[in-house]
């Protein structure tokens, strides 16, 4: 089996995160409710994930790492917090079905700035016409579909400049590429714990610089006789009970992606792509590559010939898994031209062998050509 | 020996606080904050023994938001410490 759907989800993680599940799983409770040993263990764990987290993204307060769900719960939350109806809202042209469709539900005014692919300059110069006048922005660092690096920091420093809040879809760049809250001056900064952290699905994570209002009411272990959220971080934002077990695994992850560095997973990522494009470049397929420095390792292909979702099934059949279709990103592929046929995306991970990868392009290439032949 | 509790709300900024307490030096332990303390319901409470204004300057400059401050004295009682 060869796993080339990172980008979706880590499969392979590091071995300290299944052991941490499990420890958790059977000897933690619940932070915050009872003052017992499984509870503060508990309490513990989901700290040392706060302060870890804080410490990968240049934080200087854990309370303002607020747990979630996924990058989605984490975005819905950033963007109820900053939108209001008719809200004329700035974003890339890559962005994920996470970031339209609550824009969309909130009758947001939506400015699309950006629709070249691999093209910096385009994305700036985009930004820089639609800020004005915006009530805030939200771009991916990262495009999920294509791997596309958009150009963040300077993305930030004019949202800095315009007086705009920024919201920061990082689903594909933390752990990835080196991300600092305080530089960027981000409102929220929203990203999965399952995909680049390493941790297990079902976790994510949602940094505040701003203020956040409640998506969510419940029980939050602190000032019980209240019928209203606590004021402050992260109480306010975290109703109900965590998943302890998850944050567990995510401490791990994250642990993992700072002793390794965000540097050397992007170099291995980066090796990844390079080799894969070198081995598919006379394939009967169109490749989605930009300059070296601005694509991650995400490789989004398509063939005249062949429907992406047979050429996966095909893979599939032969032990290959890559994930064809729209990525839950039509804005996406119709900034690149390929919202009718989708693509195959081949997303790699900081574990992908070399030699797996080998076998999984000549099997590609195999798949192809059979197909052209039939 | 006089114990000083300080009070907070959230359980995570009262972890942040003995956290940086003792990497300062000052013993600190959390506990829940018994009942009586905690008007707002489940409160928590950092246990120090010593250096109490030393603290409690410290938690003001690094703007960690805590509560009451009070003593227990050796016959268990609690009295709110002046700051």
């Amino acid at each position: 089996m060869i796993y080339l759907d990172h980008a979706a989800t880590s499969l392979h993680k590091p071995e300290a995160v299944y052991g941490a599940v499990t420890r958790a799983m059977r000897h933690m409770a619940s932070p915050g409710r009872g003052g017992h040993v499984p509870a503060m263990l508990a309490a513990e764990t989901v700290y040392a994930c706060r302060a870890e987290a804080a410490e990968l993204f240049h934080m200087e307060s854990p309370e303002r790492v607020i747990f979630t769900m996924n990058a989605t719960h984490a975005l819905n939350l950033a963007i109820r917090s900053l939108c209001k109806e008719s809200s004329p809202v700035v974003i890339s042209g890559f962005e994920h079905n996470a970031v339209t469709r609550p824009l969309h539900a909130m009758k947001a005014e939506i400015r699309v700035a950006g629709r070249r692919l691999f093209d910096p300059e385009d994305t700036l110069a985009a930004f820089r016409r639609q800020l004005p006048g915006a009530r805030f922005a939200v771009c991916t660092a990262v495009s999920n579909v294509f791997g596309y690096i958009l150009p963040l920091e300077e993305i930030a420093a004019l949202c800095r400049r315009a007086g705009v809040p920024l919201v920061v879809d990082a689903s594909q760049a933390a752990g990835v590429l080196e991300l600092d809250m305080e530089k960027l001056g981000a409102a929220f900064l929203a990203m999965p714990g399952h995909k680049g952290l390493l941790g297990p699905q079902g976790t994510g994570l949602l940094l505040c610089a701003g203020e956040a209002r409640p998506l969510l009411y419940g029980g939050s272990g602190s000032e019980s006789r209240l019928q209203t959220m606590p004021e402050e971080l992260p109480d306010r934002l975290e109703a109900g009970t965590h998943n302890v077990c998850g944050i567990a695994g995510l401490l791990e992850g994250i642990r993992y992606v700072r002793r390794r560095g965000t540097g050397e997973i992007l170099r291995h990522e980066q090796g990844m792509l390079r080799r894969c494009t070198e081995l598919l470049r006379d394939a009967p397929c169109q490749l989605f590559t930009g300059a070296p420095a601005l694509q991650s390792g995400v490789l989004s292909l398509r063939s005249e010939r062949v429907d992406c979702e047979s050429l996966a099934a095909l893979l599939s059949q032969r032990g290959v898994y890559a994930r064809a279709g729209l990525h839950c990103a039509p804005l996406a592929h119709e900034s690149a031209g390929t919202l009718e046929s989708g693509t195959l995306r081949l997303s790699f991970s900081p574990f992908l062998q070399r030699e797996e990868l080998e076998r999984a392009c000549r099997i590609l290439r195999d798949c192809l050509r059979e197909r052209l032949r039939a | 020996m006089t114990q000083y509790w300080i009070l907070f709300r959230s359980l995570t900024h009262a972890q942040r606080a003995v956290g940086l307490l003792e990497r300062r030096g000052i013993t600190a332990t959390l506990t829940r904050a018994p009942k009586g303390l905690s008007p707002r319901g489940c409160g928590y409470a950092v246990i120090i023994r010593k250096r109490p204004s030393e603290a409690l300057r410290y938690l003001d400059e690094v703007r960690i938001p805590y509560g009451q401050v009070f003593e227990k004295g050796e016959n268990g009682e609690f009295r709110e410490a002046i700051r």
